[in-house]
């Protein structure tokens, strides 16, 4: 990567799964006891990227078009079949310490926080594992947690906080070491619209502030227009479309989620 | 890769984690006296009119089989493999991949911090029987041979010594779920042999003398017969031999956990999402 800006560049990014097919009721359940079948499912094919510094970027696409497996890809959480990948000057597949503690993963459905606990206590635990000094630590928390609007939350169990806060918490959870890149794999699904500003004003500021890069996958409209200038457009595995989310989406309502919109645009594509 | 100082937080977290819910650890102090309690019944009805079984008196016997099932439920990587194996197969094991922490390392931590948490639990359960069979009188409270305390000093580092090699073929039987997605079966036969050839379901001094040395040669009696023998004074003679065969074991163990995450964990996928 000679561009001083580029912070990830994909090449033929491929890769597939093996996928378990098992014929219905409990004749097939049987039979594949003794004979499994698999299907090969290819998640991502060829796929190309370039991102710069700062850069703020949506990646969009119907269930199952490969935008979380370019995610996991990008954050190092799978390997791919074939292609080249650098993130932060690092392959990412090699989980070194250098990439890990510039990058963050923010996943909607997953949590790393520990249920039963207070998130301040989780937050904790991440300073010591990104080795994060006592005066910094004290103040990236009261930032965050004043810019999130959580600052009475902090004490309570996680299991006792709304998903809108437990959202919050993870935000802050996966900051605290202040990360260059940050990989969200749709962090507003299921919230409702003022948590969901919330948080698209709070990773606004954090880009503003710092010059943090976000990849970001969303089937809400909302999230990509507000946040991302820039659009990738994956379906079946393979890149449709790469550049200006506004130009994407000049004919689309503002309200529509964006399996309503990638079917304007492409009709019976999807 | 991971810090010293993330592996004490990892600990830490994991005994916070066990004392968040004041029900379950009240009720496993209770169930751990229970235990303790049937124990002693048990031995007291096996024993009846006899002065020896197996060269042990009942006081002896009894103690053996207490410290024995004392510490061998200080294990608590048992029940972090399970985690750890339903992490890979609900996809929720990227938590570890994404950050700049070695799963082995997090695991022994927390099994460790969980460990803590246990004996904790179980001390406090062994002094609520010792108080209650103090006040019953010296009849009740001869049902125990004293414990010595050299031996128990030196049932530390044997201990956990062994409780390290549990951990570490705990690990192993999880990271199967990379493969075989529900290793339910692995740890079931697992357990069986573990808790067999411990000597917490039946004292290794009970079994044939080619069993008894072919038990030695394995780090399993490191985590309930040999603390309990140390403890109340017998054993001394094997200590060195012991502490090689662990070590051997520890190192060999390490280094198959090592491999096997390697050449397990590229297959994870992170379904469900």
């Amino acid at each position: 990567m000679n561009d001083n800006n580029l912070i990830a560049s994909a090449k033929g990014l491929s890769r597939s799964y093996k996928k378990t097919v098992k014929a219905e009721g409990l004749g097939g359940s049987l039979r594949s006891l003794f004979r499994k079948r698999t299907e090969t499912v290819d998640a991502l094919c060829d796929f190309d990227l370039e991102l710069r510094r700062g850069e703020m970027l949506g990646v969009i696409g119907p269930n199952g078009a490969g935008k979380t497996t370019l995610v996991k890809l990008l954050s190092g959480i799978m390997r791919p079949d074939s292609g080249e990948l650098q993130v932060l000057g690092r392959r990412p597949r090699d989980r070194d310490e250098a990439f890990l503690s510039r990058m963050a993963l923010v996943m909607g459905q997953k949590s790393q926080l520990w249920w039963d606990l207070p998130a301040s206590d989780s937050f904790l635990l991440n300073k010591a594992i990104y080795g994060i000094p006592e005066d910094r630590y004290r103040r990236s928390l009261a930032r965050l947690a004043g810019s999130l609007e959580v600052e009475g939350l902090l004490a309570s169990p996680v299991r006792s906080l709304s998903l809108g806060e437990r959202m919050r918490m993870e935000f802050i959870a996966a900051m605290l070491h202040e990360p260059d890149i940050v990989f969200l794999d749709e962090p507003t699904i299921g919230l409702d619209a003022p948590a969901q500003k919330r948080i698209r004003e709070f990773l606004k500021r954090e880009n503003e502030a710092r010059g943090m890069t976000l990849v970001l996958t969303s089937h809400y409209m909302g999230d990509i227009r507000s946040l991302c200038p820039r659009t990738v457009l994956i379906l079946e595995g393979r890149k449709s479309y790469d550049g200006s989310t506004a130009e994407l989406f000049a004919e689309v309502p503002d309200e529509s989620d964006v399996a309503d919109a990638v079917e304007r645009i492409y009709g019976g594509a999807i | 890769m991971m810090r010293l100082s993330a592996c004490a937080a990892v600990a830490r977290a994991a005994f916070a984690d066990r004392i968040a819910w004041r029900g379950d650890a009240f009720f496993g102090a209770f169930m751990s006296a229970v235990r303790v309690a049937l124990a002693l019944v048990l031995w007291i009805a096996i024993f009846d009119g006899r002065d020896e079984v197996g060269g042990m008196s009942l006081p002896v016997m009894a103690s053996y089989y207490l410290i024995a099932v004392f510490v061998f439920h200080l294990d608590q990587s048992d029940s972090m493999g399970e985690r750890l194996a339903e992490e890979i197969r609900a996809g929720k094991f990227g938590a570890y991949l994404a950050r700049p922490v070695d799963p082995l390392a997090w695991f022994l931590s927390a099994s460790a911090g969980r460990t803590v948490f246990q004996a904790a639990i179980a001390a406090a359960a062994m002094l609520g029987i010792g108080l209650v069979m103090g006040l019953a009188g010296t009849r009740a409270s001869s049902l125990l041979a004293p414990i010595e305390f050299l031996g128990a000093l030196a049932a530390l580092p044997i201990l956990a010594s062994g409780l390290l090699s549990l951990a570490l073929v705990n690990f192993m039987t999880a990271v199967l779920a990379f493969k075989f997605q529900d290793v339910t079966a692995f740890r079931i036969v697992q357990n069986s042999a573990v808790e067999f050839l411990s000597g917490a379901l039946i004292p290794i001094a009970l079994m044939p003398s080619w069993a008894k040395l072919m038990l030695e040669l394995t780090p399993f009696p490191a985590i309930a017969s040999l603390p309990a023998e140390l403890a109340l004074g017998r054993g001394f003679d094997s200590l060195p031999g012991t502490a090689i065969v662990l070590a051997a074991w520890n190192l060999g163990l390490y280094a198959a956990a090592r491999a096997a995450y390697a050449s397990l964990s590229s297959r994870y996928e992170e379904f469900g999402s």
